[in-house]
């Protein structure tokens, strides 16, 4: 992929030779509350909207009126016993692991010698499920500001998805115009909302992601199946958090099959979409039923020129983690032979979440390390080069 | 009833018998075959879909939407694609070739000659190429 009207490498060390590991998935957390963390990042008038500075109320009685403000979509339904967070990174404080840069880079990319993270903001994972677009928007603004400000100008290493508001198309166009010169940001975190991202109405972003070199980039939400204005999970809600688990990916599935029939990258064919931790062993069965139906029902969807696999294979990216674990751990090898991890697969960590993989855990055969440690990455996110 | 010319041959029919836009399945004494008039000009294909073997000349003879842009409609190839009836895939009866590579197999076809006003269809098949079903 070429990458156009990009500026040239500014950091010392940041020559595209010295990139041979990428981790594609990390995540920076805020260390108070949302309002609070972003404040210095949101303009007036939102502060006020979003009653930032008004002590008054919560000086009366601390935490009694939650819903004087805004609360981002995420999942308090599914939880699971146990720390989110890996807890041998918790701080003597209990300062968050992910929550300051400076920690962040010494006990994760210096100890894996990681040359550059994607950074998704969980902290706003659910904004593309919030009904008001205009606060979605100037809450991804506020995050982006913080991204940049508090991780990259900190570690050149740490690179963004840059947060939009999916559900307000053209304040998501201005934000990335805004970041489109940045080395700041490789991506566009896109937070799945109700409806299946190969529509047209996002084709406006996926415009301008082309011709920037942004990778759209999706990552469960927590959102999945809980609001009305997230996405929905397949066949009813599921009852625990183990069959919601096993569920969280289906949205993800159903995206992709509608941006392909879509025909998404016959009309960006220099796009790239990345999926993150919504796994990748069911890709073998989607590319050969996809590929098995286009021969059979091609006439409805006549741009959709390829076999549905081979837009995967060049267009879109998987991330590693979590690593498959089979019984027998050489039915891995032949499972990424299957989903041709050789172009599709990006090695990512997770942190510093507590389900999280190691570089050591990339169970691949050697020729297949390069791809999945760095190449694949590069190709996906090509503004990880500035 | 078809009737053997020579070795080479079977003589299946007045010319007038195959109507343009229909096939009339026949046999040439080892295989049936569809006769298909596309235009006028007048096809041998093995009643056998290369895919999964389904009487393919029982299936649809009409046009396609051609590749296309996304959200247009381009209709073309009018009256030359089979399309099975089992899996509804898309071969051109001109080429044999399935379309917009859809996959790599083929229709078996079968030299068709119009003699005095009759149709001979050949015994042979036209031979065989890269991909075809044997």
């Amino acid at each position: 992929m070429t990458v156009q009207n990009v500026p040239t490498p500014s950091a010392p060390g940041d020559e595209p030779s010295a990139i041979a590991l990428v981790d594609t998935d990390t995540h920076p957390l805020f260390a108070a509350d949302w309002a609070t963390e972003l404040s210095p990042y949101l303009t007036a008038e939102w502060r006020e909207q979003f009653r930032v500075d008004e002590g008054s109320l919560k000086s009366k009685v601390p935490n009694y009126w939650p819903a004087v403000r805004y609360q981002l979509p995420t999942n308090g339904m599914y939880p699971r016993r146990g720390s989110p967070v890996r807890m041998e990174l918790i701080g003597d404080n209990g300062e968050m692991p992910g929550s300051d840069s400076r920690v962040a880079s010494a006990e994760h990319l210096d100890k894996y010698n990681i040359d550059r993270a994607i950074m998704i903001p969980q902290s706003v994972f659910g904004i593309g499920a919030f009904p008001n677009g205009a606060v979605a928007a100037a809450i991804a603004s506020a995050t982006n500001r913080w991204m940049a400000e508090r991780w990259y100008e900190e570690d050149h290493r740490w690179r963004g998805a840059l947060a939009i508001a999916p559900q307000d198309p053209e304040s998501a166009v201005k934000e990335i115009l805004y970041w489109k010169d940045s080395p700041a940001f490789a991506g566009i975190f896109i937070s799945h909302g109700a409806t299946l991202l190969g529509r047209k109405e996002f084709h406006p972003i996926y415009e301008v992601a082309e011709e920037y070199g942004f990778a759209l980039t999706l990552h469960p939400t927590g959102a999945e199946g809980i609001y009305a204005s997230g996405p929905s999970f397949a066949g009813g809600m599921p009852e625990y958090h183990l069959d919601y688990r096993f569920m969280e990916m289906q949205p993800y599935q159903a995206t992709l099959a509608n941006l392909i029939a879509a025909g998404v990258f016959e009309r960006f064919p220099r796009l790239r979409y990345v999926f993150t931790e919504v796994g990748f062993a069911w890709l073998v069965d989607l590319m050969w039923k996809m590929d098995g139906y286009w021969k059979t029902a091609r006439e409805e969807t006549p741009w959709v020129k390829r076999a549905p696999s081979e837009y995967i294979k060049s267009n879109v990216r998987f991330s590693s983690q979590p690593f498959i674990e089979p019984d027998k751990p050489e039915h891995v090898a032949s499972l990424l032979d299957m989903i041709h991890a050789e172009t599709t697969l990006m090695f990512a960590t997770d942190y510093p979440h507590w389900d999280g993989d190691e570089p050591k855990h990339l169970n691949v055969k050697p020729s297949l390390r390069e791809a999945v440690l760095a190449g694949n990455a590069l190709d996906a996110y090509p503004r990880l080069r500035m | 009833m078809a009737t053997t010319v020579n070795e080479q041959a079977v003589d299946v029919g007045p010319v007038d018998a195959f109507p343009e836009g229909e096939i009339k399945i026949v046999s040439n004494g080892r295989h049936e075959v569809g006769i298909v008039n596309v235009d006028g000009d007048l096809y041998g294909v093995q009643n056998v879909c290369p895919h999964r073997g389904a009487p393919i000349c029982m299936g649809d003879l009409r046009g396609t939407m051609l590749p296309s842009k996304p959200g247009e409609f381009v209709s073309g190839l009018k009256g030359r694609v089979l399309h099975c009836p089992w899996h509804q895939w898309e071969f051109d009866v001109v080429t044999g070739e399935s379309l917009f590579g859809l996959d790599h197999r083929r229709l078996v076809k079968f030299p068709v000659q119009v003699v005095h006003g009759r149709v001979l269809l050949s015994k042979q098949r036209v031979q065989q190429e890269k991909g075809e079903t044997p």
